[in-house]
């Protein structure tokens, strides 16, 4: 058997959220970047265009880099992030916000 | 002669409508489902800040929000939906279900382009603001009604 916990796995550490006005509309949210801390500038860039679903290619060309750079810069982001695929990147919403 | 109306709409909010004092937290449940339409699209970032190893946004609702009609999947396909919605492995889902990767692989492919998303990672972000519809456990009893055994 599976475990999946998961409910609350896709929320980020210490999620904290406040309303400014009195009819919800305008929120103030709040959370910790530890899992995106580790990152270094790069990656974090390489990880917001896998996150909006560009190609390693794709990425290389945009930041004129080469497909290789590219390469290890995710290998390092999905390590550093403990995701194991490019599709489970996609469920860290603070990648991209 | 001018006349005075008096049945203009009222800008008063509806008295059953609940109001919130300023500075309340959001209850935690709440801001479970707010955080995921903030996932997915359905509100717009107005500023962010960073400060102290956190980050800080200010939100408003979405003018338009996406629209997702799930019902127009099978049971099949929302069950491997709302697990690699959770960042669970193709293949260790095809484990759980005691079927080939390649058939996990083309359940999620089917649902893509059933649901109308381009690539794979706009699906599973839309699932994360999904909610309920994504319930993994309730996905299972769908797809097997008679005993929950996966659960």
């Amino acid at each position: 058997m599976v475990q999946h916990d998961a409910s609350f796995s896709d929320l980020p550490a210490q999620l904290r959220m406040r309303t400014v006005d009195s009819r919800r509309k305008l929120i103030i949210v709040s959370f910790s970047l530890e899992r995106v801390a580790a990152l270094s500038p790069a990656e974090l860039e390489v990880a917001r265009l896998a996150h909006s679903g560009l190609s390693n290619r794709r990425i290389a060309s945009l930041r004129s880099t080469s497909m290789h750079t590219v390469a290890r810069q995710m290998a390092g982001v999905l390590k550093k992030l403990r995701v194991g695929s490019r599709l489970a990147l996609a469920t860290i919403p603070e990648v991209r916000l | 002669m001018a006349s005075t109306r008096t049945d203009w709409p009222s800008l008063a909010p509806a008295p059953d409508s609940p109001v919130f004092a300023p500075g309340t937290p959001v209850p935690d449940e709440e801001a479970v489902s707010i955080w995921r339409e903030l996932a997915m699209g359905g509100w717009e970032v107005l500023a962010a800040v960073d400060a102290n190893g956190r980050r800080h946004l200010a939100i408003v609702p979405a003018a338009h929000k996406p629209a997702v009609d799930w019902r127009a999947l099978g049971a099949r396909e929302r069950y491997v939906l709302a697990l690699v919605a959770r960042g669970c492995a193709q293949k260790v889902i095809a484990m759980k279900l005691g079927m080939a990767a390649s058939t996990v692989s083309a359940a999620f492919q089917a649902a893509r382009i059933c649901l109308g998303f381009r690539s794979p990672n706009e699906l599973v972000r839309a699932c994360q603001g999904a909610g309920e519809v994504m319930d993994v456990s309730r996905a299972a009893e769908d797809l097997y009604p008679a005993g929950a055994v996966l659960r």
